[in-house]
């Protein structure tokens, strides 16, 4: 077993953060829910894929909603563990996915830099975080109060740099998982 | 059937979802479910979920060891009313207990250049490593990458901003399986041994470190790894033998242990606790401990079972070739059942040491370190001082010659010794011109603000470091001896640290010349001198490293006349043999006087039986001192250690020719060489190539003329030499010839 850092305590306190990521594929879409802990070391990785082919005569929006549904809920019933928070990209994930399809009871954000425009719904809690680069979170159901753990880790993660570095190591992983081509989008 | 917890759920799972067929008719998808095939109905595809973790009670019982659960779900449809599908598209993998201790992907790392990075994307395409279980090629590849680890802004919140040159060692560790560190003194080698097992420890890519260190170091490097790798857990290995048991084994990331008890402590039961284990990194810190390959701790070191070996040392090309050696024999992983790696002198050592040393320079990496000026202070003896010099020096001189031919080298290194003591205090009065300048100097930089170290290599208290605290007593000096133990050491040093009313620190040039950070002082004072410049340097470095932010000021003192400036000729002469060396990694060093030296210091010659015979495989520190004879002896036998029949020409017949070489090669062909030799101190002219070329034998197939002459040759020499195939060797050329 691993010998456990002086910071063990610590780090087991502030529990995971999951990376929700979707993204098309040649065949349909990959997922992932990809967790870390604040030290942004890689505890979970859980992955799945779904196939939609013909769909040039479906309207894409419905599609890509519906197999983000199929898909999250298939990576959320077989993760393990559960995260204090979840973080996806604006740009991949629509704010129905957590604000009408599926209920959280931890905090969901999904992130989008602020230069970019997206589509949220109003349930959603906007907030910006100021940096290096300007960030849109958008909370569903609620934003953490800053007290509270997950607020702490989301602070820890901004901190070291793992606000959405982690996304791209998901995207590795995929591509592990898959292969090249079968990550390529048509 | 997929389940939701209580922390999610679906809305409406119960529901057909409906979507848009064409764009614009909204459909419910279980009508298109019931005629799918025909109506092409989006066949959306949920693979089957399996699980590849990890089992906990599988870790427990078998550490470090993988062991895959493989408990996978049978396949379903999470897609109401559609059709099976078969595929295992999904899964999960726990990736928090897995160890990368793959070969495999230790191989691919060490494969990468040194200062190369990890570059994921490109090891994507590049893992072709399909033995490697996915859990482990995906635990490998979700590690964050160095780069961002790295980072001041990173995960691991480094307390301090690290330097370009010091991330690029970080990136040289972390890639290269076996490394030689060397840069120079105070570029934070320590920084960079730590920041790469704290790197390689959060990638999971190793669990147990050794640090074998010189004993005054030890509290040195666990400071150093409280505060550069907060979260590693440290075992010391140290006091009585049933302490260092339990030490053994505690739980830890790193161990650190010096160099004399791990000596202790391997023994030749393979139970004994440095043995039990096959180490992922074993980190030697001034390395250059291990460069005597006879010695039982060098020996015990190379045959530690490790899959990581880093040496450190600011100076490793300190003196001889097998030093170097015996320092690259550790530089190797050593598999259980392996033999330790022996090498031997030779091109393959040289590039070896070229392959595997990592080496900066202060002026290089670090343009803006406050400069380091050095003084030589040269001052005369008088009064008391003085008579005790001269009756000794006198006396020493008739004793020896009275020796006759029984006289030895070490009668010599005992009569330079006392002399140096007396150079520093007057054995009978204490009188001493040295600490008299001192006292001055630290004087005005005591009322400035300003702090010193004082190095001496005698530590008793007649003549060194004991004697000079005993008079610098106004200055609240330390002491900073060998004859203290390792906790008192640490002490000094903290003391000296915290405590600014300290105005000095008195070391000895053993004790205290290596390892110490010691930025604040900036002022180093040499009340003697040292054999070895690399030795002096280290010394200076203390105080001359990173977070000294005034330029450091070295006083070397010397007395004039004495047996000190005789002694500072040569260092000053080895000083720039070895600046002019190390860059092109040769390694022979002259790290020892000569005989003729030696007794050339008090004008006397050695006897027959002590001159120190003529050695091809070492590096002339200077070509003149030899006699045309002496040098064509040298050539010859330079030749002659390469494998050729060499003959000698009579002297006085030569015709141009002075030595005559043959060698056969594998066929069987013949090569001879005309040799013309020719000592001289400045570049040979064109005459002297018209001459060889005289004599040379005409159309002779396997001949050539070759001119030696370490002093080079003249533009219009070289031009002739080269339109008749003449080689022309001169002292860089014979240097190669020596090296190849």
């Amino acid at each position: 077993m691993p010998i456990p850092y002086r910071t063990a305590d610590e780090l087991e306190v502030l529990g995971t953060a999951g990376y929700l990521k979707i993204e098309p594929s040649g065949i349909g879409f990959l997922g992932a829910l990809f967790l870390i802990n604040a030290l942004g070391e890689p505890i979970e990785f859980t992955y799945n894929r779904i196939e939609t082919p013909h769909t040039f005569l479906w309207r894409h929006e419905d599609i890509k909603r519906h197999a983000a549904r199929r898909l999250t809920a298939s990576l959320l019933s077989l993760c393990p563990r559960i995260p204090r928070l979840i973080l996806c990209l604006a740009e991949e994930v629509g704010s129905d996915l957590f604000c009408q399809d599926l209920q959280m009871t931890i905090p969901v954000c999904r992130i989008s830099p602020a230069i970019k425009a997206v589509s949220y719904s109003g349930a959603e809690i906007m907030d910006t975080l100021e940096s290096e680069e300007s960030m849109n979170l958008f909370w569903y159901p609620s934003k953490p109060s800053e007290e509270s753990i997950e607020s702490k880790l989301l602070h820890e993660l901004i901190h070291r740099g793992l606000l959405t570095e982690p996304f791209q190591r998901a995207s590795i992983g995929l591509k592990e998982v898959f292969g090249p081509e079968v990550g390529e989008a048509k | 059937m997929r389940v939701a917890a209580d922390w999610w759920r679906e809305t409406a799972a119960d529901q057909i979802p409906r979507a848009r067929w064409l764009g614009i008719f909204p459909r419910p998808v279980r009508i298109r479910e019931s005629s799918a095939r025909k109506l092409t109905i989006p066949t959306i595809k949920v693979f089957p979920p399996h699980n590849l973790g990890l089992s906990e009670s599988e870790h427990l019982t078998i550490p470090q060891c993988l062991v895959l659960k493989s408990h996978r779900n049978n396949p379903k449809n999470l897609m109401e009313n559609q059709s099976i599908s078969t595929d295992d598209g999904g899964g999960t993998v726990a990736l928090a207990g897995v160890l990368l201790k793959d070969e495999q992907i230790a191989t691919s790392a060490s494969r990468r250049k040194i200062g190369e990075s990890r570059d994921l994307e490109k090891e994507i395409t590049q893992t072709p490593e399909p033995e490697l279980s996915l859990a482990k090629r995906l635990a490998y590849l979700l590690q964050p990458p160095t780069d961002l680890l790295l980072s001041v802004t990173g995960p691991l919140e480094w307390p301090r901003p690290l330097f370009e040159y010091q991330m690029e060692g970080i990136k040289a560790l972390l890639s290269h399986e076996v490394l030689l560190l060397a840069d120079d003194m105070g570029l934070g080698k320590t920084v960079q041994a730590i920041g790469a097992l704290r790197i390689l420890n959060l990638q999971r890519l190793i669990e147990s470190s050794l640090i074998i260190v010189p004993a005054g170091l030890i509290s040195q490097w666990r400071r150093e790894l409280r505060f550069w790798a907060p979260e590693l857990r440290i075992s010391t290995i140290h006091g009585p033998v049933a302490d260092r048991a339990w030490q053994w084994i505690t739980p830890a990331h790193v161990y650190i242990t010096s160099y004399e008890t791990f000596r202790s402590d391997f023994t030749e039961n393979p139970q004994s606790p440095p043995r039990r284990r096959t180490w992922d990194v074993v980190i030697l810190d001034e390395a250059q401990k291990i460069k005597n390959r006879d010695v039982e701790v060098s020996r015990k070191c190379k045959r530690l079972y490790r899959r990581r070996a880093w040496a450190m040392t600011g100076t490793p090309l300190e003196n001889r070739v097998d030093d170097l050696a015996s320092v690259l024999e550790f530089v190797a992983p050593l598999k259980e059942g392996d033999y330790p790696l022996r090498l031997s002198p030779g091109p393959a050592l040289l590039e070896r040491h070229q392959e595997l040393q990592l080496r900066r320079k202060k002026a290089d990496v670090l343009p803006h370190l406050p400069p380091k000026i050095i003084s030589q202070i040269v001052i005369p003896l008088d009064g008391s001082q003085l008579q005790s010099y001269e009756k000794a020096e006198k006396e020493g001189i008739i004793q020896l010659r009275e020796r006759g031919e029984t006289v030895r080298i070490e009668n010599v290194l005992e009569l330079i010794l006392r002399l140096k003591q007396i150079c520093n205090f007057c054995p009978t009065t204490g009188q001493s011109a040295k600490l008299q300048d001192v006292s001055e100097r630290l004087r005005t930089l005591e009322s400035e603000g300003h702090r010193a170290l004082i190095f001496s290599q005698f530590t008793d208290e007649k003549h060194g470091a004991t004697a000079i605290a005993a008079k610098l007593q106004w200055l609240r000096p330390l002491l900073y001896t060998g004859n203290l133990s390792a906790s008192e050491k640490e002490a000094t040093i903290k003391e000296f640290k915290g405590n600014i009313s300290h105005k000095a620190l008195i070391l000895s040039l053993r004790a205290g010349g290596q390892g110490l950070n010691l930025q604040d002082a900036s002022y180093v004072f040499h009340f003697d001198r040292w054999w070895n410049p690399a030795v002096e340097r280290q010394a200076e470095d203390r105080a001359h490293r990173l977070g000294q932010t005034y330029p450091v000021h070295v006083y070397k003192y010397l007395i004039e006349g004495t047996i000190e400036e005789r002694i500072d000729n040569i260092l000053q002469e080895k000083q720039l043999l070895f600046d002019e060396l190390i860059d092109e990694v040769t390694i022979d060093l002259k790290s020892l006087l000569s005989s003729e030296e030696l007794f050339g210091l008090f004008g006397l010659k050695p006897p027959e039986q002590a001159k120190t015979p003529l050695r091809v495989e070492k590096f002339p520190a200077n070509f003149t001192e030899m006699s045309g004879i002496e040098f064509e002896e040298y050539v010859k036998k330079l030749l002659e250690s390469k494998g050729w029949e060499v003959e000698g020409t009579p002297p006085t017949r030569d015709g141009g020719v002075d030595l005559i070489a043959r060698r056969h090669d594998e066929i069987g062909l013949e090569s001879i060489l005309y040799m013309q030799c020719k000592n001289y101190a400045s570049p040979v002219g064109v005459d002297v190539v018209r001459e060889l070329n005289g004599v040379l034998p005409r159309q002779a197939t396997g001949t050539r003329g070759v001119l030696v002459c370490p002093s080079g040759f003249t533009a219009d020499a070289i031009a002739f030499a080269k339109d008749r195939g003449i080689a022309l060797w001169d002292r860089h050329r014979l240097f190669e010839f020596l090296d190849g």
